[in-house]
């Protein structure tokens, strides 16, 4: 069974394409999002979703949310003592999407596609499809996030579509994509991005914003780091989407025995992101630019992901249009959609006959080389481009390139990914060598092949016509191809991992809502919630299936009652 | 139809038209049939097929006999294009008379070829430590607390310009748009040229330049655009006049970020050029920075001989030589061609010897050359790239009047209060025009008499050694004494200046010189003018000499340095307090000394 995928920075979703539709799989709590938030204790039970974003309040040195961002890096998160890096935080969220497919469907899926920000890097890529591997999935395919989002809104009615924007503001990145759908052939024109600016950031700078009027008497330094920003940023974020139904929202959070609070207005807090709304600007620019397709010339501006529900990322597109944005798509459910619909593709569905998708590398690729300069010097470090961005994929490009010195008895290339004219300025994907004939200067020259796949993933072959030899590259180094055995040894410490029994997750959720609610409050009321807490976990002792739906439905009245009566 | 059905035609298998629908559809039919991963050459083919029929159906419908082509497709298109709604600020084009134009929707991106650089961005870390300075994040250029509206009103409204008296001396209506308004205060045609804004046009110019700011922001995206491409356009044509709006426009627009990109807009790449030069050149006028004193070095006029070392590392001036062509190939502009050569021919960067017998090589650069009367006094160390030249003149009288004055107060500083201009003209006529030029081109750069009386002082005082040649006897002593004076009044303020002094011959004027020393300064001054000895130095060339080893005992003791760190200060390695304090020793000791190479020396100090 093929499943599509969205692995988001804040909520992950997974649908399955059945019935000639796609359709999106709730989780044991019977959220059609699943917050993607890890939890682990020391002695290696895990939670996911809600109930880990609840434990971020209570124990956050052993909970990880915005994992996404550290994808394709070496950073690691120590969650109950031990270190993961983010594809084995990511394994764990796939891993309860998973299950919650074969608790719908009765079979457990093997094959997934999975999204990714299009302006996800090759190591980013990388990560993903390793993290998919983890968790015992075959990736047949990796898909750009702003073209799923594009198939979802291309296939809602199957007509032809005049160019369209896609405007993918997700929790950690943010992608533009222009889109055309004819005869059922949805072609991605161009894609930009920057895969650092999201809804996330924009929660730092409230918090930021806010810190000085919040706390003048600096309380919060007091507090451990992790501690200080989970709270920071969970206040920030539930102040964010308040503000985005009302003028002004309460910004607060609970210190100890202090509660601090304040009051942002919606004008505040666009002064306190407007260097991040302007950021919002050069990726359009870019892929008008690299389309040539003049924004009078969009029929629509499709809105996904869920920062773009914040009134000041609308104003600003609204603006930068002169047209209201179309938001006939739910933001937070198309990508998931259109991956599931990408798997339909792949799995050659009927119902998908006539539709086929195209897309574009977003960014150049190239290698390393040197000139010699005017002056007679060597200039090193130039990056020459073999694939140039938004080129359409998949893709085959050569170029031969000459040695530069004489006898020269190899010849190293560096691979980068980037926008800049020197390597310095790009990513460096890896390195391949290839020994040639010690020749004069010039006389040696080695042809080099970039194929770039349909996930977006890269292949490079060196080929020495003179003497022959061929050299291929599809993972660059250590860090990209941990060997088998190592994927093997990171299953085998996540398999040791204890997941909760499906049945108990709603329990499980509870309570740890619940230890949160009462960090949130002070005095009386923490004394109250602490009594509830007692009283539901005895219940639960009891076994007894009568006493323990009585204590649930106490305690969810109840703690639905304070958070009505404040936010947090 | 009698056409060949070859490319693109066969490809997609149709016949010829002019049918874009059709081509797309016999496009989407193709790629159904194709596995695009096991066919990567047919996929590329087939697109560029279809790219290709799409061009010959536009091109048809665009051929007025094939009008009845339909092209739904396509028509947005030429409607977007239409002038009709050119942006609200755009300027009139003509009238304006800029190069950049009115922006034209869907042109040529790449700007005036004439402005194509080949400029890379990112300093050699290896060779040069050219950290651009730390523009930081965006900074917040305009505030609004307003309320979001598609379109801001005051695009088209007039701006109001504070403090604006000679608005009218652009020859622009108050009420043009600040496109209008920004473009003729620039105008590379104009009447002014490209000569820097003065201080009032560079207030108005900000002003007018946070007005178009304010347009662009409020801006839909294609017309921010086409205003980007323009302003971009307008200030690499009005260079060096638009340097003022430089940092607030790439601020903006965020310029940096394309800075070193492969689809870096050519004038965009070309501001970024300049304003990275800019920085750096500001921070390498800081007596602190790694290359000042090489940068120091090559600004100086005429060959560089072996006695260059003491003046700058070689390292450093290979290492700013290098960066600089690599990172601002413009700024080179600032160096002499003849030192430069100098240095590049020199292989092996001689780095002095020692030789035997006690005698050790004194290297040090003399040609300390007056520029002449019609540059710049301070053309190579301080290259003024940004302050205003030829302001405006205004009544002519007044002005010579005021040249007159600062003459005489300059005359008087130098050769003490009894003497006048009258007297320098009847003494040293040719000394007498140089003052009176240097101080009309300080008065008109709006300095202030106080500076051109400065810059008198230190003409004269590079006379009297550069001449110290010419000199024999009693007035070279007295020279050289002056000199000591002045080496140890600059060491006492601080290590860096007594190292600008020795090596760009120019004490600051902040330097705190005692009144003794001026009075003798003063008297030398008028005595070597009365007889008329304070002429322009001639081409000095570099020279070596010995120095004799009882001199470098002397040294030794004075500066309690090892024998070693001397000798390194004299080839002009070592710290810069070991160069100045080894320079002021050897100078005492010498000025005692009565044996051979006494003059050699001092002449080389």
């Amino acid at each position: 069974m093929l499943i599509g995928i969205d692995l988001g920075t804040t909520n992950s979703a997974v649908a399955i394409w059945r019935g000639g539709e796609a359709q999106l799989v709730p989780n044991a709590l019977g959220q059609l999002l699943t917050p993607s938030a890890v939890s682990i204790a020391k002695d290696g039970q895990v939670w996911i979703g809600t109930p880990a974003l609840d434990r971020m309040a209570t124990h956050p040195a052993d909970t990880a949310t915005s994992f996404k961002r550290m994808m394709g890096t070496q950073r690691t998160a120590k969650l109950g003592g031990k270190d993961y890096k983010a594809e084995d935080i990511s394994a764990i969220v796939l891993e309860a999407l998973v299950r919650d497919v074969e608790a719908l469907a009765g079979e457990k899926p093997t094959e997934a596609v999975i999204t990714v920000p299009a302006y996800f890097n090759d190591r980013q890529r990388k990560a993903t499809r390793r993290a998919g591997e983890l968790a015992g999935l075959t990736v047949r395919r990796l898909i750009n996030e702003p073209t799923a989002a594009a198939l979802a809104f291309g296939l809602q009615d199957k007509g032809d579509r005049e160019p369209f924007l896609v405007f993918d503001l997700g929790g950690g990145t943010f992608d533009v994509s222009i889109v055309e759908m004819f005869d059922g052939i949805v072609e991605v024109r161009a894609s930009a991005g920057d895969n650092r600016l999201g809804g996330d950031d924009f929660d730092d700078a409230l918090a930021a914003f806010v810190r000085p009027r919040l706390d003048p008497e600096g309380l919060l330094d007091a507090v451990p780091q992790e501690r200080r920003e989970a709270l920071l940023k969970r206040a920030a974020e539930a102040c964010r989407r308040a503000l985005s139904s009302a003028p002004e929202a309460e910004f607060a959070l609970t210190v100890g025995e202090t509660r601090l609070a304040t009051t942002v207005t919606e004008t505040e807090f666009e002064t306190a992101c407007e260097a991040l709304v302007r950021r919002l600007r050069d990726p359009v620019v870019r892929a008008l630019r690299d389309s040539s397709i003049e924004a009078a010339e969009l029929s629509d501006i499709v809105l996904v992901g869920g920062a773009t529900r914040m009134p000041v990322v609308r104003k600003a597109i609204t603006r930068l249009f002169g047209r209201f944005p179309n938001s006939s798509v739910h933001p937070d459910h198309a990508v998931a959609l259109g991956a599931s619909i990408q798997a339909g593709l792949v799995g050659r569905d009927a119902a998908l006959e006539e539709v086929r998708i195209t897309d574009v590398c977003p960014f150049t690729l190239g290698v390393e080389v040197a000139e010699h300069d005017r002056y007679g010097g060597l200039q090193r470090g130039l990056f020459s481009p073999i694939i140039e961005r938004n080129t359409p994929v998949p893709v085959s490009r050569v170029s031969t390139y000459h040695t530069m010195g004489d006898g020269q008895k190899q010849i190293e290339f560096g691979i980068y990914q980037g926008e800049a004219r020197e390597v310095s300025g790009n990513v460096r994907l890896g390195q391949l060598q290839v020994p040639v004939p010690p020749r004069p200067a010039g006389e040696v020259s080695a042809q080099v092949r970039f194929s770039y796949d349909s996930s977006g993933l890269l292949e490079i072959d060196v080929h020495v016509p003179l003497n022959g030899t061929k050299r291929t590259l599809t993972i660059l180094d250590e860090e990209d191809r941990p060997d088998p055995k190592d994927i093997e040894k990171r299953r085998a410490v996540l398999a040791k991992l204890k997941f909760h029994p499906r049945e108990e997750a709603g329990n499980v959720a509870l309570i740890a809502r619940a230890e949160r609610c009462y960090e949130d409050h002070i005095g009386e009321l923490r004394q109250a919630i602490g009594h509830w807490i007692t009283e539901f976990v005895g219940a639960l002792d009891t076994q007894d299936p009568r006493r323990i739906a009585d204590a649930r439905g106490f305690l969810v009245e109840r703690l639905d009652e304070l958070d009505r009566v404040s936010p947090l | 139809m009698s056409v060949t059905a070859a490319f693109p035609w066969s490809l997609l298998g149709i016949a010829p038209t002019g049918d874009a629908r059709a081509i797309r559809s016999a496009y989407a039919a193709r790629i159904r049939t194709m596995d695009l991963d096991a066919d990567v050459e047919g996929y590329a083919a087939l697109r560029q097929a279809r790219d290709a029929a799409l061009r010959i159906a536009k091109s048809m419908a665009a051929e007025p006999g094939a009008a009845n082509f339909g092209e739904q497709g396509e028509a947005p298109a030429a409607a977007a294009a239409s002038p009709a709604d050119s942006p609200a600020g755009t300027p009139p084009g003509t009238g304006v008379g800029t190069g950049a134009g009115t922006p034209v929707l869907g042109g040529d991106r790449h700007g005036d070829p004439a402005l194509t650089t080949q400029l890379s961005p990112i300093a050699d870390d290896a060779a040069v430590r050219f950290t651009p300075t730390d523009a930081g994040p965006a900074a917040e250029a305009e505030a609004c607390g307003e309320s979001l509206l598609p379109v801001h009103p005051n695009v088209l409204a007039a701006v109001r310009l504070e403090g604006h008296a000679d608005s009218d001396a652009v020859g622009m209506e108050a009420l043009q748009s600040p496109f209008a308004r920004l473009a003729a205060l620039l105008d590379p045609d104009g009447p002014q040229g490209t000569a820097p804004l003065d201080d009032a046009q560079d207030r108005q110019a900000l002003a007018i330049l946070n007005a178009v700011l304010d347009g662009v922001h409020w801006s839909p995206i294609d017309r921010q655009d086409e205003m980007e491409n323009w302003l971009a356009g307008l200030l690499a044509q009005a260079w060096p006049r638009s340097a003022p709006l430089l940092e607030p426009a790439t601020d903006a627009f965020g310029w940096e970020q394309e800075w070193g990109r492969l689809d870096a807009r050519t004038p965009v790449e070309y501001l970024g050029a300049r304003l990275r030069g800019y920085r750096f050149q500001r921070r390498v006028l800081e007596p602190s920075h790694r290359y000042h004193k090489a940068w120091l070095e090559l600004a100086r006029p005429g060959r560089a001989g072996p006695l260059r070392l003491l003046r700058a590392n070689g390292g450093d001036v290979r290492g700013l030589l290098a960066g600089v062509r690599k990172n601002f190939p413009e700024l080179e502009d600032h160096f002499d061609p003849q030192r430069v050569a100098s240095w590049e021919e020199a292989s092996g960067w001689p780095t002095g010897l020692i030789v035997g017998g006690g005698l050790m090589m004194l290297a040090l650069l003399v040609a300390i050359a007056d520029p002449g009367p019609a540059s710049h006094s301070d053309s190579g160390a301080n290259p003024a790239i940004f302050t205003p030249a030829g302001k405006a003149s205004g009544d002519p009288a007044a002005e010579k009047r005021a040249v007159d004055e600062a003459t005489a107060a300059a005359v008087a500083e130098v050769f003490g209060p009894d003497r006048d201009t009258a007297w320098l003209h009847r003494q040293q006529p040719e000394l007498a025009i140089a003052l009176e030029l240097s101080t009309r081109a300080e008065l008109q750069d709006g300095k202030g008499t106080g500076i051109a009386v400065e810059r008198a002082v230190e003409k004269v005082r590079q006379r009297f050694y550069l001449d110290a040649g010419t000199l024999s006897g009693a007035d070279f002593d007295q020279a050289m004494h002056l000199r000591l004076g002045l080496l140890e009044a600059a060491r006492r303020h601080g290590t860096a200046t007594c190292l600008t002094y020795l090596n760009a011959g120019v004490l600051a004027a902040t330097v705190p010189v005692p009144d003794t020393l001026r009075t003798q300064e003063r008297a030398l001054a008028a005595s070597l003018a009365d007889r008329g000895l304070l002429i322009a130095p001639g081409l000095t060339g570099p020279r070596t000499a010995s120095v004799p080893g009882p001199l470098v005992q002397d040294v030794m003791r004075a500066t309690g340095l090892a024998h070693g760190a001397v000798a390194q200060a004299m080839q002009g390695k070592g710290s810069d307090a070991n160069r100045c304090a080894v320079s002021i020793a050897l100078l005492q000791a010498t000025l005692r000394w009565k044996g051979e190479h006494r003059r050699d020396v001092l002449l080389l100090l």
